[in-house]
């Protein structure tokens, strides 16, 4: 779980295209897909803290 | 222009957020960072009326700036992680004692006027990310190294940088009549030079405590004035290189200073102040303080031999990298222009790609030296990485939420409210929409962008004369640079002790509010 982790924030490498894509596509589904991936990306410390816990 | 509560309270709430986050709740960078860009996302759909494209977008924006703050940060940490593989600092440390055994001094010439030596020709928390770990192994604790740099760059962000935010001002102004530019330049080198004398006090004050009045406030209150004085003085006939030159200056003056008879005397730090347990490696046996010190020389060299010479700067220019974004409108109308090349990198002349040259020359020096051993880059690539993701994935929350903000209104909602609200007192607020703008941007200069024609704008409103506005606007932003959550990050990430911002953000955020009501203060009273 804790190795997981630690590769969380490469998410954000794959948010980026997403998001651009969809953006200029206007999918709203696929810019919610970006997001999701972005606060994914961005969870590795929230998820530290849960396992801490 | 109308004033909705609600739609201003939300705008606010990001902001709010994060700063409850960081001062109050006691969180790090990244998970605030996080948490305020959800508000900011939530806050844009429901009440700002942007669709999700849209906000993806402004998002896709934030990360693609982020990424030339990240350019900074682990070429930053590179350098750092060789010289202490090298030994440098702890040679470093005992160098400083040949320059002069007052400690107190030390901290000033490396925390005031060598940040601000820098701050003239990089900028983009490059003073902080190089200077943090320098105090720190002079023996300084990490928290206090971080806060004196914040300070340090401060009066150095309008003109600094070659003069980019001032630019950045006018570019977004109407300055056709060269009496208002000239006013306007006079009004941000006064306002400047008590910023400088205030910063320079503060960082005498913490690392001399109480004996700090007796033995440096000759020292500091004369080289404020020689640079604020100098740079008001030198803006007048060129914005670009004020700044530079008065720092380079400044660096003759401390390092003459260093040799009269009263700083021969051994000083201390304060009690606070002092690290006994600095985080340096021992000395290997060929370093010496002037080969610990090439690569720093070599990066300042290096960025004034390019960033001064046009044509040299030309044919590394001409290789951009840049995405181009559509054109999208909130439902409450508020538009967001298309762009064919936003935010361009510019690759070669980016402060990351010096301090990339910087470690490797750095590295290589070393190494060739003896001072490295053969088998370290890997352990040192890896330590880098490490410190840069967390701080990288707050940079990036950071940097999306305030494009969030700006792309969806909120910013402007914020700036207009505010003005609304305050009418004709409006002038005592321009210094905190400057501070505002660089709080979210982490840039004096997108300060100046974002929120430069709109104080002009409310100049006319209020027929008032422009150019007071217009420097309290840019000296604000100057101040807001010592308070930004980014360029902390740069700080504690530097020195090891990412999680801290907020603690870092409470010994400032005092300083930074009183010199804007100052400012506000002066700027109103100049209208009466």
């Amino acid at each position: 779980m804790r190795h997981l982790i630690t590769f969380l924030p490469v998410l954000l490498l794959l948010a980026f295209p997403v998001l651009y894509t969809a953006g200029h596509c206007s999918s709203e589904a696929g810019s919610v897909g970006g997001l999701v991936l972005l606060f994914l990306g961005m969870s590795a410390s929230f998820f530290r803290r849960f396992i801490r816990k | 222009m109308s004033f909705d509560i609600m739609l201003w309270l939300a705008a606010a709430a990001p902001v709010l957020a994060l700063l409850l986050l960081l001062l109050r709740c006691r969180w790090g960078g990244d998970e605030a960072a996080a948490a305020a860009l959800l508000v900011s996302i939530f806050a844009a759909h429901r009440v700002f009326g942007g669709s999700f494209d849209l906000i993806a977008l402004a998002v896709a924006k934030g990360m693609w700036s982020a990424l030339s703050i990240i350019f900074v940060i682990f070429p930053a940490l590179l350098m750092y992680e060789v010289s202490r593989a090298a030994g440098a600092f702890q040679a470093i440390r005992e160098g400083m004692q040949t320059f002069t055994p007052d400690q107190v001094l030390q901290v000033i010439a490396v925390g005031w006027v060598f940040v601000d030596f820098l701050q003239g020709i990089t900028g983009f928390g490059v003073p902080v990310v190089v200077c943090a770990p320098l105090l720190v192994s002079m023996g300084v604790r990490p928290l206090p190294a971080v806060v004196i740099t914040l300070l340090g760059q401060t009066w150095g962000n309008t003109f600094g940088t070659l003069g980019l935010a001032w630019e950045g001002l006018a570019s977004q102004v109407d300055f056709t009549s060269p009496v208002q530019l000239q006013a306007a330049i006079l009004w941000t080198g006064n306002l400047l030079i008590f910023v400088n004398l205030a910063t320079g006090t503060a960082i005498a004050w913490i690392a001399g405590g109480k004996i700090w009045l007796r033995r440096n406030f000759l020292l500091v209150f004369t080289l404020a004035l020689l640079q604020g004085v100098g740079q008001a003085s030198l803006a007048l006939i060129n914005p670009v290189l004020c700044n530079f030159v008065v720092a380079a200056f400044s660096m003759g003056i401390i390092f003459l200073v260093g040799k009269l008879p009263w700083y021969r005397k051994p000083a201390t730090l304060e009690d606070a102040l002092q690290n006994e347990a600095a985080p340096v490696l021992p000395k290997q046996n060929h370093m010496t303080m002037a080969k610990a010190f090439l690569p720093y020389l070599f990066l300042v060299v290096m960025a004034v031999a390019v960033l001064l010479n046009d044509s040299l700067k030309n044919f590394l220019g001409q290789w951009t990298l840049a995405l181009s974004f559509a054109g999208k409108t909130t439902g409450l109308g508020f538009v967001v222009s298309g762009s064919g090349a936003y935010a361009p990198l510019v690759p070669m002349l980016h402060s990351g790609a010096f301090l990339l040259l910087t470690a490797g020359s750095g590295y290589i020096f070393y190494r060739r030296w003896g001072c490295i051993s053969a088998g370290s880059l890997g352990s040192i690539m890896k330590k880098s990485l490490d410190k840069t993701i967390p701080a990288g994935v707050a940079v990036v929350g950071l940097i999306a939420m305030s494009k969030v903000m700006e792309e969806t209104g909120q910013t402007v909602v914020l700036a207009q409210g505010a003005a609304l609200l305050t009418g004709k007192f409006y002038p005592f607020l321009a210094p905190f929409t400057g501070l505002l703008g660089t709080f979210m941007t982490a840039s004096n200069l997108s300060s100046n962008i974002l929120f430069g024609g709109f104080q002009q704008q409310i100049a006319l409103m209020l027929g008032l004369d422009k150019a007071p506005l217009l420097a309290a606007q840019t000296v604000g932003g100057a101040v807001g640079s010592m308070l930004s959550p980014s360029k902390i990050l740069l700080g504690t990430t530097s020195v090891g002790i990412l999680g801290q911002e907020g603690a870092v953000m409470r010994k400032v955020i005092g300083l930074a509010l009183f010199l804007c009501m100052l400012m506000g203060m002066a700027v109103l009273l100049s209208y009466e």
